[in-house]
């Protein structure tokens, strides 16, 4: 067996390289995380083992362990002990976990308690970001230990995937969390337009991946011409989304919604790939012209004032009644609403447009951010309590769960033949009686409700079969439209602060995007005017800390260079 | 009264029992709207509908929700915290508020002042985490969420200007009677101070009933939790998405909120009357007295 | 329950014993302190050492007292900090705005229920408006949040007389209508009792006395009923200044606000959230929470002495 041969030689591999092994974790050097070799220092000799492992292999431990584990706990989905996932992992791996469970809407502020008084649990999933744990000391430099890690080491290798590991290197050039990986870029946000209406307005959809936001703004002076109607965009996430959308492709930065969730906001800089340097973004002339389009639209009456505050739940209503006809979602989203037949305006009928043009480009926005997604931190208490040889053994299992095929398949779709099954080509057949992400509408069960499997902690990255197995029909149409159309964007160099610097950076962030954001309503919604106050406003980003702002973060960028290779 | 109301006092009565049905009508209409929403259809509801009665009435929501056994447990959670987290609450107040009443004790000088301090003084987030977590190793028991928040401070001086009003000649002659200090604490002035002890009792069970951010932070295992918690992530993952291409909104029903909000608020909102009754008894008593 | 303590002021004590003496002698009263001193102790004191990172440089992790001294780096950058001042600002606001509208809403309206004859009516009026205050904040957002929607009772009611629908969750203007207006709703029943407790300990044969000179209901409340409860009265208003920068309703603002109605709705708690928490500035945190903890005290420290002065009440 293929899989047998692969443990072997790891393990072969493993002993020679054990004379070269100083023991302790600190001597595992930055050379060794740079190199992807799926072996190097161990201290233990393969046979010693109480467990398998191996890419490839399934991770079975002899003796049952529990390894602690925080949990993102989602409302639509919440946790039950008895869910059928915890029984197959066991089952598989003889690995239990100890959960603490935590709604997701207040998962960041406890994983911030958790970690700074150093009682972490080992496992932290769903991390976003780790740069606020970064310097705390509780949280372990998981690129120097990456090499015991099979499954992940031969992803990044085969997937190519060191250039989007860059983008999340600690000022120590490190990182500190192994991130979801997808082998293809592919989903994200777009908008649900009602197919019906735009049509019987005379719009033609036949050419909508190329068109630029100009195009879609009049697509909608039609459709208000024909119905009559205002407020025809009525948007969930506090509009924070779409401004998003669209400020990727006039090469600027919005989109903040009031809960605080980060849609592309951030911290205002755009890098200059011909100058190799950064720029603030959102003062340019580019900037004006993101607002103008929307500020526009706002003026014509075809943007809901509500849009900016309402909750998602009041949006999607008026949507479903038909009081409005574009609504921003992802893919899920939209699966969701056909399968439970949420529109109850007689006649609709939904499109998926792909994401508008702007002037940057007709840009794939999926690829913005690299191919990585969230992922897990492992706590400081795991190292110094479970000791190295059983951290190894930890890291063995997590590199199973979340990075082999294997892995993907269990905590996506669940157990073969029990949840589902494969048909001759290998494609998953979920069973007729569970619902999941738009498949079998009629079924009473649900996947990740009732089983608990595809859930966001466990199921996500994976190569572009798992991907495309999740998607139906409507979804693979979708990324192929996108795919035909649009192109890769380049990866943003990461700013590799240490800490003063970021604390210094993040005094001046957190006050001046606050204004950025605001003000970028304000224009909209035409509190202020553009002409106008344009110039006011620039000069008061420039008086919180702007060029400020920039200048650090590009003598950061030029410290760095080397680590980055630039 | 004995006294012939006045013409403009008639006047009066009638604009005030009109002010008084307003008020009555503002404070129940949000309570209506939610039980009507609980009880209507979902698409009623997100047709903007309902406003005072149920559209499409359907029970399914209560069905759905009174089926979970997560909801129960969490419930029975909830009145475990409440009942244990008041008894210990007015006890402790009370310790503290019974001296500080008492102008002889010349260390009070010194005890009052530490005591308003941290009202306005108080620890972070981490301070607290670690030091309920790590030193009294309290997490994830029932003494994390009853404990650190045992006494409010605004409660405490309420309790202790009421101890101060109590006469002083009842105890003086209890005194005399041979009752040594114990004694007059718990023979003579908690029995006059029944009406501040249900008042405090009623303070602090709110207050455990609705708390959530203690067990929050302190409690891991997803048995231990209250309904509080449950409540508020339903109520906030509306408006809270994940970023992300694997982000997922929320996707559950006004309806099922409603339902939620309505069976959390509802025995708090049944035992409260019983103990006003209690304690109007307590208040006019202490009136008759004084 | 607050009573007039000019009663019982006794005659002051011309010796003073000395200390041990005094605590020999009263040590029995003062054992009722050893457990709730301790738990202050405990509970309020040892997370307060904490915020010594307002002076030191803390980067997370265990070492909650942060690495290295940096003075008032913190302080200096935050006074600097126009978002800072806005909060600063919106705080007294927000603070001072519900205190003037509440406080003299709350003493009507306990003057109000105390004219009201039938017991029944009297006790449901009661009951009912005290309900607000045992539904969590959480609801209670949910709630302004649902009646005020574009399509929630109060646009229903708008838009049947003729006039524009209002979006008031995003119009700043609307912030602090929403804020004092829920408030008030929640308030209002239950900032009542303790006034209507200390109505019925005003001695009856005052009033009595008052009709029999000739005092309509009306001069009665002015001149019976309001200063038997003055104590209270000033009890309650003490506590509400102190209370202007450091109690303000974080909790509430931040389920209430939005970055459209940001520049009116920010305070100084939902700042220091911003900062700390979920921005993971603590010491920068520390800082401004501290500051607003000194001007609080200080605040509710002057109120005490003049209270003390004018009316012979005070918190401690």
């Amino acid at each position: 067996m293929k899989k047998k041969v692969v443990a072997l030689t790891l393990s072969l591999v493993m002993a020679a390289s054990m004379a070269a092994c100083g023991g302790s974790s600190n001597s595992s050097s930055k050379a060794d995380s740079g190199s992807s070799d799926s072996a190097s220092a161990s201290t233990v000799e393969d046979g010693d083992l109480d467990y398998e492992y191996g890419a490839d292999t399934t991770f079975h431990s002899d003796e049952p362990v529990t390894y602690s584990m925080m949990f993102s706990d989602h409302e639509n989905y919440p946790m039950q002990e008895n869910w059928r996932l915890w029984s197959a992992i066991s089952e598989k791996s003889n690995v239990s976990f100890d959960l603490t469970s935590v709604a997701r809407t207040d998962y960041g502020d406890k994983v911030t308690a958790t970690v700074n008084s150093g009682s972490a649990p080992y496992i932290i999933p769903k991390i976003y970001d780790s740069t606020p744990y970064e310097d705390s000391g509780q949280v372990v430099a998981i690129s120097d230990w990456v090499q015991y890690m099979p499954n992940y080491t031969k992803q990044v290798e085969e997937w190519g995937m060191e250039d989007d590991l860059k983008t999340i290197y600690a000022a120590d050039g490190k990182y500190y969390r192994l991130p979801g990986m997808w082998e293809d870029a592919a989903g994200g946000y777009s908008l649900i337009i009602r197919k019906d209406i735009f049509e019987a307005a005379g719009v033609d959809l036949s050419k909508e991946a190329t068109w630029t936001w100009d195009d879609f703004h009049e697509a909608l002076k039609k459709v208000q011409a024909y119905t009559g109607k205002d407020n025809i965009w009525s948007d969930q996430f506090q509009f924070g989304c779409s401004m998003n959308l669209a400020a990727t492709t006039y090469g600027v930065t919005a989109g903040n919604s009031a809960d605080g969730g980060d849609w592309g906001l951030k911290d205002g800089t755009k890098f200059d790939f011909d100058k190799n340097e950064f720029y603030f973004a959102d003062t340019t002339d580019e900037y004006k012209n993101f607002l103008t389009l929307f500020s526009e639209m706002y003026d014509e009456k075809l943007i809901d004032p509500e849009t900016f505050t309402q909750d998602s739940t009041q949006a999607q209503a008026k949507f479903f009644r038909g009081d409005s006809y574009v609504l921003a979602a992802n893919y899920q989203i939209l699966s969701d609403i056909e399968a439970n037949n949420k529109v109850t305006d007689e006649g609709a009928e939904l499109y998926f447009l792909t994401t508008p043009s702007g002037p940057k480009g007709n840009l794939k926005l999926s690829t913005a951010a690299g191919r990585l997604e969230n992922g897990i931190m492992i706590s400081q208490n795991a190292l110094d309590e479970l000791g190295e040889e059983e951290f190894i053994k930890m890291l063995r299992f997590i590199d199973w769960l979340w990075y082999s095929d294997e892995g993907h398949m269990l905590s996506q779709w669940g157990v073969e033949g029990e949840t589902y099954t494969l048909d001759a080509e290998g494609n998953v057949v979920l069973n007729s009686d569970i619902y999941y992400n738009g498949f079998n509408p009629e079924a009473t069960k649900k996947l990740n409700v009732d089983y608990g499997f595809g859930g966001g902690v466990f199921a996500y990255g994976g190569n572009t079969q798992v991907q495309l197995s999740k998607f139906t029909e409507g979804e693979k149409e979708w990324n192929e439209r996108i795919n035909a159309n649009k192109e890769n964007m380049e990866l943003m160099p990461p700013i590799l602060a240490d800490e003063m610097q970021k604390e210094e950076l993040n005094l001046i962030k957190v006050p001046l995007m606050d204004y950025v954001n605001t003000s970028a309503l304000e224009f909209i919604t035409g509190k202020r005017d553009l002409s106008a106050d344009w110039d006011t406003y620039v000069k008061e980003c420039e008086t919180q800390g702007s060029s400020n702002y920039v200048e650090k973060v590009n003598e950061i960028f030029s410290d760095t260079k080397d680590v980055l290779g630039y | 009264m004995h006294i012939k109301a006045s013409k403009g006092y008639n006047v009066f009565r009638i604009i005030n029992t009109i002010v008084m049905i307003l008020v009555v009508f503002i404070t129940l209409y949000p309570f209506i709207y939610l039980i009507a929403q609980s009880f209507s259809s979902d698409v009623a509801v997100a047709a903007g509908k309902v406003t005072f009665f149920p559209v499409d009435f359907t029970t399914a929501t209560y069905k759905y929700l009174l089926k979970d056994n997560k909801f129960f447990r969490y419930y029975g959670n909830t009145i475990l915290y409440s009942a244990l987290g008041t008894v210990l609450s007015v006890a402790f107040t009370a310790l503290l508020a019974y001296p500080l009443s008492k102008e002889k004790l010349r260390l009070n000088k010194f005890f009052t002042p530490f005591v308003v301090f941290t009202m306005y003084f108080t620890g972070g987030l981490i301070p607290n985490y670690i030091l309920v977590t790590q030193w009294l190793h309290m997490g994830n028991t029932i003494w994390a969420v009853v404990l650190p928040g045992a006494i409010s401070t605004f409660n405490l001086l309420l309790m202790k200007s009421f101890f101060a009003g109590l006469p002083e000649t009842l105890e003086e002659a209890a005194s005399i009677d041979g009752l040594g200090v114990y004694g007059i604490f718990l023979k003579i002035v908690l029995p006059l101070s029944k009406p501040i002890i249900a008042t405090m009792s009623l303070f602090y069970l709110v207050g455990m009933w609705n708390e959530w951010f203690g067990p929050f932070l302190y409690l891991d295992d997803d048995a231990l939790k209250p309904i509080a918690l449950w409540v508020r992530q339903l109520v906030e993952g509306a408006n809270s998405v994940d970023v992300g291409s694997t982000a997922e909104a929320s996707s559950v029903q006004a309806t099922l909120k409603s339902a939620t909000m309505v069976l959390t608020s509802l025995p708090i909102i049944c035992v409260y009357p019983f103990v006003q009754k209690y304690f109007v008894q307590g208040m006019t008593m202490g009136a008759v007295k004084g | 329950m607050a009573k007039d303590k000019s009663k019982k002021l006794k005659p002051a004590k011309t010796k003073q014993e000395s200390l041990l003496h005094h605590v020999r002698k009263e040590w029995k009263l003062y054992t009722f302190l050893i457990l709730p001193i301790l738990y202050y102790v405990i509970f309020k004191y040892v997370p307060v050492i904490g915020n010594i990172i307002a002076f030191r440089r803390y980067k997370g992790g265990p070492n909650i007292l942060g690495q290295d001294w940096v003075g008032f780096r913190y302080f200096e950058q935050f006074l600097k900090d126009t978002n800072f001042w806005n909060a600063f600002w919106n705080t007294l606001r927000l603070s001072i705005g519900y205190l003037l509208v509440r406080f003299p809403a709350t003493l009507i309206f306990a003057l109000l229920i105390n004219e009201i004859r039938k017991t029944w009516w009297k006790k449901t009026v009661q009951t009912i408006s005290y309900l607000p205050h045992f539904i969590s904040l959480v609801v209670v957002c949910g709630m302004v949040k649902e009646v005020l929607s574009s399509t929630g009772p109060v646009n229903s009611l708008l838009s049947s007389f003729g006039m524009e629908k209002i979006a008031f969750m995003s119009e700043p203007g609307w912030f602090d209508f929403i804020y004092i207006a829920s408030g008030i709703w929640q308030a209002l029943g239950w900032g009542t009792i303790l006034y209507l407790t200390a109505m019925t300990n005003i001695n009856t044969e005052l009033y009595e006395a008052a009709g029999i000179d000739g005092a309509g209901k009306f001069k009665q409340a002015i001149h019976v009923t309001i200063p038997g409860i003055l104590p209270t009265i000033m009890t309650l208003l003490i506590m509400d200044i102190g209370n202007i920068i450091t109690a303000s309703n974080m909790q509430k603002i931040l389920l209430l606000y939005n970055p459209m109605t940001q520049s009116k709705a920010d305070i100084i708690d939902t700042l220091v959230y911003r900062m700390g928490i979920a921005g993971g500035n603590f010491s920068y945190a520390a800082a401004v929470g501290l500051f607003s903890a000194v001007i609080g005290l200080v605040l509710v420290t002057t109120a005490n002495t003049l209270s003390k002065k004018f009316t012979e009440t005070s918190l401690w």
